[in-house]
């Protein structure tokens, strides 16, 4: 097909005129802090089911949300649209922060290193001690987002000298999208990916999460169903299965249990919770036991005894696992790893700081025994 | 017959106000406890006492032959509703599958208090109104007015003795105990001569008879300690007491002892991350501090962290003196407990009215409060608040407080909330700083420069003074201090847009606390707050004036006009008594502080007024030749009410601290209420007499009516009020729509007197 220069300037000028406009505008949507509802249907969502032209089926998490279009998720961030899905999250985090990696809690991977944190708005939990309710418990439209693109992730994440880039404070798995786009960038800039979750998703976008992330810490908040559904709207199979096979694809897992009082401190629950951690993910896998403070809805509801705490580590030091952790007590000295075979402190903290580390080639530097972790 | 009977509607009086400030304590404690709940739960009561006179009065009571029967049995009903309704309170959580500690949505709030208020709202006011019927009157309105005032009298004996002597001594459960005993015997005194019914006499004295038994043999402390643990299931109830100043319960588990206020948690025995933040933030400031004033909070381990600072003097001010009773009793053995150290001077009373007498001074304050979750709490965070706090100081204090905040994300309305504070404390100090957290930490000083917030400079003088901490150093303040995290803070308040800075008579904060707390809820009426803050609120109600009046004068040729806006003055004038007692017991505590036996006072003077009122009025009743010019000059007293009570708010709060007029003023308090209740107390009876005919034949829908109208308007007010008005307009612009209101029915009772 013949063209004429004339032809062909015009076109370019036109193509470059329009490639510039949808850059403006997106850089006007975006612009500054803008509400998420401007940026509706911004991306298409994955792992979803059209079923007519008017519903489609999330089949993100096992609550497997049907939704008509213009119908909100059980996560407020996922909303069909003329048959097709959208996330109204993507590239819209609403908290950005540097922590300690010792915050999330991950304590097997690059101890003392900083690690870049985002979140979204939305949870597809509805835990009542949330501690980043005022997040997780709202739409993306009510919430005060800004505009930060899945590489620019990563560029922060290098500017502040982090090791890792977590994806936490509410819930990543509604922010699915974001996460896996970001993960690969970090994934090849050698930056950590850390999924720092409730484990409420479906066993396909996680198998295509592990594919990227290094490390994981997932929240087992109760060895019981019921416990599960009535304070957190979630259930305990499906979370366990996801558990099992993030574990199998070779990610770093590391398990946090919130122990509450009177409503999951029973002794047999964490024993039976231990039993099949050390079963399931083996011996090595860390687990730490958190203090409740009465916050949200359960403000009323006092912080978990020191007790409590001591005894539920006691019952999983006899299950047999090697890394049992009290988190947030700093006044606790369960707080250091110990080699499982010399019992020397190999790492000793005080809260998130790393006062000694005798890790050395991911070895005891007393025994030599290998440890299990990422240190590198 | 006669005396039964009027011992019988004394009782009403005693047995309505006794069970009101029980159950409202009680359920007041089992729920999340602001204001919010306080008004909906005198909402409820004043609705059931309308539904009971209004419907149960107004259509049956003429109806029914054996009215004496009737009404026995009604007593018999209530002795039994009283106990349960409290042990209904107390197990509601269980019911309703609620955990303890959890804070409950309204809905369940709602439900669960009407269904234990409602029945026995319901049957007092069905039991006035069949009250009206057995007393004997040769003219009906002076039967019903001399009800009304016995009532009234019932009601000042037993609020008197409950509030300032039965509380103290008794749990809530044993003085339901004692009105269910005082109706049964009300039920002998009533039937034991009549035949038909003297079988019911007797079983009621046997009722009584055994009750004593039930007492005698610890029955009573048996249901307490049950009802109390199914309460608390989970926790050893170590102790759960009432004082003046209101509920104290101490619960152990697994070692750890927790004490509650009023159904909130206050403490743990165990908590060094809140002591040691609330402390070494404000102490590290002013190195060198000799003198520390704390507000609340002592009792837990943050007198032991002020101690680790080479201080003299820590005065320590606490309201409810059962905190320091159990902590003597339950922290005696903790490692912390500081409070028999020579150094630690405890003082019972309130943390306001010390600041404005005291002559000492002080190098740091430390407001250890909840939140501003009630009008009275907001007392400690208002401008005024501040001003006097200043003149406490010595140059380069630090003063400190800490309230509820989001570490890694501040929605609107916390923003807001904070932003009030932050703009409050900076209208009276040169430096506002703010930690943030999951609790905010406020540190304000005079000097600027006196606060940093650099972890490095915090981390070296804690180590210089050789301090030992474990969260407040290096590793912790760190992340928490870093640039990002308080560029972060600083950025969400100043974009969170404009706010007043709270006053004492526009508690803003106490309004952005009611809006974050409705944020917990998946139900939005936060947003509903929001819109309706300020000029909505006050654009849509001088509409709703407007509407009113337009409504009422499109009727003014209508035959029973007259008899409708006597009714409506009625209702107006039931809405406005109550905003006026609320108005003055919150008034003098923000001028001269709490002091519960002068809010006991007030409240008594306010209902000694209301039963003399009723009483001149009742007695003057068939004398009176033109008491619709009558009742028309009281409802000019009762517009020109709010606003003679505004201008005394505003000269007793120019003179508080002028050290004779003070005094004054503060006495002037207790009459104030008296003229209140007594220009209330008189409008009552005479309505009775302005819209009905002397027939006895309609006593009961007369009663029913009038007074259900009047307790609608209490239904209203006491709703609107605690709610709406007071934490969104300020007292000042409630006192002047209180008066607006009463315009609007004065302008409309002369219409009718043409």
């Amino acid at each position: 097909m013949y063209i004429t220069r004339r032809q062909f300037i015009k076109s370019a000028l036109a193509f470059t005129a329009a490639l510039l406009s949808a850059g403006l505008t997106r850089k006007k949507i975006h612009g500054g802090k803008a509400f998420a509802s401007a940026v509706a249907y911004h991306k298409e969502a994955l792992h979803y089911k059209k079923i007519d032209k008017n519903t489609v089926a999330c089949l993100l998490c096992p609550h497997a949300c049907v939704l008509k279009n213009g119908q909100r998720s059980f996560c407020r961030v996922r909303e069909p649209k003329d048959g097709k899905l959208y996330t109204l999250v993507y590239e819209m985090p609403c908290s950005v922060h540097v922590d300690p990696i010792e915050k999330k809690p991950i304590y097997h991977m690059l101890p003392g290193s900083k690690s870049f944190s985002i979140a979204t708005a939305g949870c597809n939990l509805r835990c009542k001690f949330c501690q980043n309710w005022q997040i997780s418990q709202e739409a993306p439209e009510n919430t005060h987002n800004q505009y930060l693109a899945c590489s620019e992730v990563v560029k922060k994440a290098l500017n502040y000298n982090c090791r890792s880039i977590a994806y936490t404070y509410s819930e990543p798995n509604v922010f699915y999208e974001y996460m896996l786009d970001t993960a690969r960038i970090a994934k090849a800039r050698a930056i950590k990916n850390i999924w720092v979750t409730g484990g409420f998703i479906s066993p396909r976008p996680l198998e295509e999460l592990c594919e990227v992330i290094d490390a994981a810490n997932i929240d087992l908040k109760g060895f019981s169903d019921k416990y599960l559904r009535e304070i957190c709207a979630e259930r305990l199979r499906p979370l366990l299965e996801v558990i099992k096979i993030t574990k199998e694809r070779g990610v770093w897992v590391e398990i946090t249990n919130l122990i509450i009082p009177t409503l999951n401190d029973d002794a047999r629950m964490i024993k039976d919770m231990c039993l099949w951690i050390k079963e399931n993910l083996g011996a090595d896998t860390p687990l730490h036991f958190s203090r409740f403070w009465p916050i949200y809805k359960l403000k009323n509801l006092p912080p978990t005894p020191l007790e409590t705490l001591k005894l539920a580590k006691n019952i999983a030091g006899e299950a047999g696992l090697n890394f049992v952790y009290i988190g947030n007590v700093p006044e606790e000295p369960a707080n250091d790893t110990r080699c499982p075979r010399c019992k020397k402190i190999l790492i000793h903290r005080l809260g998130f700081s790393i006062l000694k580390n005798n890790i050395v080639d991911s070895k005891c530097k007393f025994c030599g025994m290998k440890i299990a972790g990422v240190w590198k | 017959m006669k005396k039964s009977a009027l011992y019988s509607l004394a009782l009403i009086g005693i047995t309505a106000i006794t069970a009101q400030i029980i159950l409202i304590r009680e359920f007041f404690t089992s729920f999340y406890g602001n204001e919010l709940s306080v008004g909906f739960i005198l909402a409820i009561w004043f609705l059931g006492g309308a539904l009971g006179s209004g419907i149960l009065g107004r259509f049956f009571a003429d109806r029914i032959q054996r009215k004496i029967i009737f009404f026995a049995a009604i007593q018999l009903l209530l002795s039994a509703l009283l106990p349960a309704s409290i042990v209904f309170a107390r197990t509601s959580r269980l019911i309703f599958g609620i955990g303890v500690g959890e804070i409950v949505g309204l809905p369940v709030f709602i439900a669960s208090s009407a269904a234990a208020l409602l029945p026995i709202a319901i049957s007092l006011g069905f039991l006035f109104v069949l009250g009206c019927k057995i007393l004997p009157a040769k003219e009906p309105s002076v039967g019903i007015g001399s009800v009304y005032t016995i009532e009234a009298f019932g009601a000042l004996l037993g609020g008197t003795i409950t509030s300032l002597v039965l509380i103290r001594y008794f749990g809530a459960l044993q003085i339901a105990l004692v009105l269910s005993g005082l109706n049964l015997l009300s039920v002998f005194f009533l039937l034991r001569k009549n035949g038909a019914a003297a079988r019911l006499a007797h079983a009621s004295i046997s009722l009584v008879f055994v009750l004593l038994l039930f007492a005698m043999f610890g029955g009573i402390e048996f249901l307490d300690r049950e009802s109390l643990s199914l309460k608390w299931r989970g926790f050893n109830v170590l102790e759960s007491r009432d004082s003046f100043y209101g509920r104290v319960t101490v619960t152990k588990r697994e070692g750890q002892i927790n004490f509650f206020g009023n159904g909130l948690f206050l403490f743990s025995s165990h908590d060094p991350l809140a002591a040691e933040e609330a402390v070494h933030f404000p102490l590290v400031s002013a190195p060198g501090a000799k003198r520390v004033l704390l507000i609340g909070g002592g009792a837990s381990e943050i007198t032991a962290e002020i101690l680790k600072y080479p201080v003299e003097k820590v005065d320590y001010v606490e309201l409810n003196p059962l905190i320091i009773t159990f902590s003597k009793e339950f922290l005696r053995n903790q490692p912390f407990y500081r409070l028999s150290d020579p150094r630690v001077n405890v003082i019972n009373g309130d943390g306001r009215y010390f600041i404005k007498n005291t002559e000492n001074r002080y190098d740091v304050v430390i407001v250890s409060l909840p939140n501003p979750y009630t009008a009275q709490i907001n007392r400690f965070y208002t401008e005024e608040f501040f001003r006097e706090v200043k003149r406490v100081l010595n140059e380069g204090a630090v003063v400190s407080f800490g309230v509820t905040s989001s570490e890694n994300y501040l929605s609107k309305a916390q923003a807001l909330f904070l932003k009030t504070l932050y703009e409050t404390a900076k209208a009276q100090f040169l430096e506002v700083r703010i930690i943030p957290g999951d609790t905010a930490y406020f540190l304000l000083s005079n000097k600027p420069g006196t606060v940093s917030l650099n972890c490095q400079i915090i981390a070296s003088r804690l180590k210089s003074m050789g301090i030992n901490t474990f969260y407040v150093r290096e590793y912790y303040l760190f992340s928490k201090l870093s640039d990002e995290r308080l560029g972060f803070l600083n950025s969400a308040i100043r974009a969170a847009g404009r706010v007043q800075r709270n006053m004492d008579f526009y508690p803003v904060s106490y309004f952005y606390d009611m809006v974050l707390w409705s944020t917990y809820f998946s139900f939005k009426f936060s947003d509903f707050f929001m819109f309706f803050n300020g000029r909505h609120l006050l654009a849509f109600t001088a509409l709703f004036f407007l509407v009113l009046y337009i409504a009422f004068f499109v009727r003014r040729r209508s035959k029973n006009f007259k008899k409708a806006v006597t009714l409506l003055a009625l209702s107006t004038t039931g809405l406005s008594e109550i905003s006026f007692e609320i108005l003055i017991v919150l008034a003098f505590q923000i001028i001269y502080g709490y002091l519960y036996y002068k809010v006991g006072i007030i409240v008594t003077s306010f209902m000694f007024g209301l039963a003399l009122g009723s009483l001149y009025i009742t007695q003057r009743l068939t004398r009176i030749s033109r008491p619709f010019k009558t009742y028309i000059n009281i409802q000019v007293l009762v517009l020109i009410y709010p606003l003679l009570l505004l201008i005394c708010f505003k000269v007793f709060s120019a003179v508080s601290a002028h050290p004779v007029l003070k005094g004054i003023g503060s006495n002037l308090f207790s009459v104030l209420p008296f003229v209140a209740g007594f220009v209330g107390g008189m409008q009552y009876p005479l309505a009775n007499r302005i819209c009905f005919e002397r027939n006895h034949q309609v006593v009961g829908r007369t009663a029913g009516t009038t007074y259900a109208v009047d307790l609608t308007g209490s239904f209203i007010g006491a709703f609107l009020l605690c709610s709406f008005f007071v934490p969104m307009v300020g007292i000042t612009v409630t006192c002047v729509l209180v008066a607006a209101l009463n315009a609007v029915s004065l302008a409309l009772l002369l219409l009718a007197r043409k």
